[in-house]
């Protein structure tokens, strides 16, 4: 498949401290990239230096098979980006606002008209369209600034954190809205440090930290890559009597633990474990009122990576 | 996905359902494309942004309309109850002041009673005498020859009256300095009559310091220079939708396929134009509604507006791509330096407290403030444009530095961090 990001050996220093260290990366044409990490892993960094907006040590990016210069029109006219913070004019209107970024592109004013009404539409904002950004909610907001940096229909669409800070409602439409984009044909290069965002989207996924790239593949790829393969959680009833070092002894069990009447078993990878649980905890007369399976999620793959949860940082 | 390798999110027509009969003409042909130039376009939108917003407008224009309205309020009455006492003076008469007939003739020209007196003179014979009128304030300064032949002025106090006789004495001498050199240069300007630039000099002196001078006139000149210079706010402003490292926006217009000069130029030329119309409303109000006589010179003065209006603007460009500071430091940058120029152009004290500064730290008549109020003022008190002309060109060449400096910096692409 077709690489229409390549980065090799990417390092940049701000002063002493390394935000992105020898990081090498790649996105296919036509795939949802998730660049998953903690906040200050390098991620923002990552995408200004890929939009030649930062200088850099040391490595080589190419978009779309060429370095990206200030003076690349060709390659920055199939660029769209969406940055974390909102980028409008406060004293424009939804439209106006849309209608101006988009003009940035597109020169021929019904095409533009067309395009403005299309992102207005993608974005849930065909009634707000004469509101000013600060008559709009913080999901409002954001949708805009999203509509601002797609609407000219670009086939590179970086999105760096677009769902900070928003309702779960809005954040949906986001999400929706970005698939929509990817099903369109559009490249997404998506930014963020939530990693159900990143499973429920991602068809590939690099996850960084400290600058450096930990882990890269597939959701089940990445899952595949720890020796966690189940997490059991047990509520127990309020007479239950558990002997916890008999369940730690358990075949395949890794850690377990119990916070008052909550036990949580982690499994090492292989076979399924919650028969084998179930009969056990009938052989012991351990009562319990519910039980459920997970499989490890990406906060797992990085809490074993790192050491640490995403969200601590 | 279109021609042009973009996908689209609507269908646009179904092309089925389309007869392609060769004689209709396609339905697509009808759709005549309407291209907007990339300076139209950011010039249109700028013009849009720039006039709703309220903190750039108060201050470009709000703000000095308030000054003038400040200062009219504030020094009307000052203006009335100075109109005007001859300024009583003493000059000692001796061999020395006998050899400088042409400032004796000067004295006695501004001591003539008539409508334009500036001084009422006694002539005494010795400065004994002068010193006790001195101390009874029965005069406000005297004028005594020293050992070199020049005049040297005494006062007891610092006030307009002993500036005024300053002020005479030493324009009487820098314009017959100015005279010998022409003189030594080429002696045949004497017949060609460039001489009379002493003739002037005299209606310049007494306009400077007689009772024509209109005291709010000055505050409303440097009103309006500080007005133009505060322009240097669109100028920022025009920076700040260019450069990644203060705005966001600017980030996403790096990231777009346009020419980072044009974008600036288009920016600049949105805040110039409304900067100008800024200033034209000033000028509207101070002469229709407070009534300024500014002089009937209206073309000079719009000229020099617009000098004065780009100087700000490409001020504004300079402090806004020069430093590292962020948006807030610069504007606090701009604005504190406006003031600065704005004191030492006269707007803080009297005229003479300009004077006074400018004698002191020669270097202050060249900001920018400064060169526009002057500008204003040679039309107010020359016969000829000479320094009017001379103001302007400094303001133009002002600009020009500006450009030249901000071209340097705007070189720079990438950042370190933004």
């Amino acid at each position: 498949m077709e690489k229409i990001i390549e980065v090799e050996n990417l390092t940049k220093s701000y002063g002493k401290f390394k935000a992105l260290d020898n990081l090498s990366l790649y996105v296919e044409k036509g795939r949802i990239f998730g660049l998953l990490g903690p906040n200050g892993s390098g991620k923002s960094t990552t995408i200004n230096c890929l939009l030649s907006l930062l200088n850099y040590e040391k490595g080589t990016i190419k978009l779309f098979g060429k370095e990206l210069t200030p003076e690349s029109y060709d390659i920055k006219a199939k660029i769209g980006v969406v940055f974390q913070d909102v980028a409008v004019f406060e004293e424009l209107t939804v439209y106006e606002n849309i209608n101006y970024f988009c003009g940035l592109y597109i020169k021929d004013k019904a095409t533009r008209e067309k395009y403005v009404e299309d992102a207005i539409k993608l974005t849930g904002l065909e009634e707000f369209k004469k509101f000013r950004p600060k008559q709009l909610s913080g999901g409002l907001l954001r949708r805009l600034n999203i509509a601002c940096g797609i609407a000219h229909k670009p086939e590179l669409i970086f999105l760096d954190e677009p769902t900070v800070a928003v309702d779960p409602q809005s954040r949906n439409a986001i999400l929706e809205g970005i698939k929509e984009l990817n099903k369109n044909g559009a490249t997404i290069v998506y930014t963020t440090h939530y990693m159900e965002e990143v499973e429920q989207l991602c068809n590939r996924i690099v996850i960084i930290d400290k600058g450096k790239m930990i882990a890269a593949g597939t959701k089940e790829e990445l899952k595949q890559s720890i020796s966690m393969g189940e997490k059991i959680t047990i509520e127990l009833s309020e007479n239950a009597n558990v002997v916890l070092e008999q369940v730690k002894k358990l075949q395949d069990v890794i850690e377990a633990k119990q916070e008052d009447n909550t036990l949580f078993i982690t499994y090492k990878k292989g076979e399924e474990h919650l028969e084998k649980l179930i009969n056990f905890m009938k052989e012991n007369s351990i009562k319990y009122l519910k039980i459920f399976s997970e499989l490890p999620s990406l906060n797992d793959v990085f809490l074993e990576l790192t050491g640490k949860e995403l969200r601590d940082n | 996905m279109d021609k042009r390798g973009r996908f689209c999110f609507v269908q646009v027509a179904n092309l089925k359902n389309i007869k392609m009969d060769k004689t209709e003409p396609s339905p697509f042909v009808q759709v005549r494309e309407r291209k907007e130039s990339m300076l139209g376009h950011v010039l249109k939108n700028k013009l849009n942004v720039l006039l709703r917003s309220k903190s750039l407008i108060f201050w470009t224009l709000i703000f000095p309309i308030i000054m003038s309205t400040f200062f009219k309020l504030a020094l009307s009455n000052i203006a009335t109850a100075e109109e005007f006492d001859p300024v009583k003076i003493a000059v000692i008469q001796n061999v020395a002041l006998d050899n400088e007939q042409n400032l004796k003739t000067v004295i006695g020209e501004l001591s003539t009673e008539n409508e334009n007196q500036v001084f009422e003179t006694t002539y005494i014979d010795n400065e004994e005498k002068a010193k006790e009128m001195l101390k009874n304030d029965d005069i406000s300064g005297y004028i005594i020859m020293d050992e070199n032949g020049k005049a040297d002025v005494r006062v007891k106090d610092n006030g307009i009256q002993q500036t005024i006789i300053k002020y005479v004495i030493d324009e009487y001498y820098q314009t017959a300095s100015a005279a010998t050199q022409i003189i030594n240069f080429n002696p045949q300007v004497i017949y060609d009559g460039t001489i009379q630039l002493l003739e002037e000099s005299k209606e310049y002196v007494k306009d400077k310091t007689g009772n024509n001078l209109d005291y709010c006139v000055n505050y409303y000149y440097t009103a309006i220079a500080m007005a133009c210079i505060y322009g240097g706010l669109f100028g920022l402003e025009a920076v700040k939708e260019t450069e990644a490292n203060l705005s966001k926006r600017a980030a996403r217009v790096s990231v777009a396929p346009v020419h980072k000069l044009k974008m600036l130029f288009a920016n600049v030329t949105a805040g110039f134009i409304i900067q100008y119309i800024e200033i034209l409303i000033l000028l509207a109000y101070i002469v229709f509604v407070l009534k300024g006589n500014l002089t009937n010179n209206v073309p000079w003065i719009l000229l020099l507006s617009l000098a004065g209006s780009f100087a700000g603007t490409t001020f504004g460009l300079f402090i806004g791509i020069s430093n590292k500071k962020d948006e807030n430091t610069k504007v606090g940058m701009l604005i504190a330096i406006t003031m600065v120029c704005s004191f030492f152009a006269g707007m803080m004290g009297a005229p003479q407290m300009k004077y006074q500064m400018e004698k002191l730290i020669p270097v202050v008549k060249y900001n920018p403030v400064s060169l526009i109020t002057d500008g204003f003022h040679a039309l107010y008190s020359y016969i000829t444009l000479d320094m009017y002309f001379e103001k302007l060109i400094s303001v133009i060449i002002f600009s020009i530095i500006m450009i030249a400096l901000s071209y340097i910096f705007i070189r720079r692409k990438k950042y370190d961090s933004i």
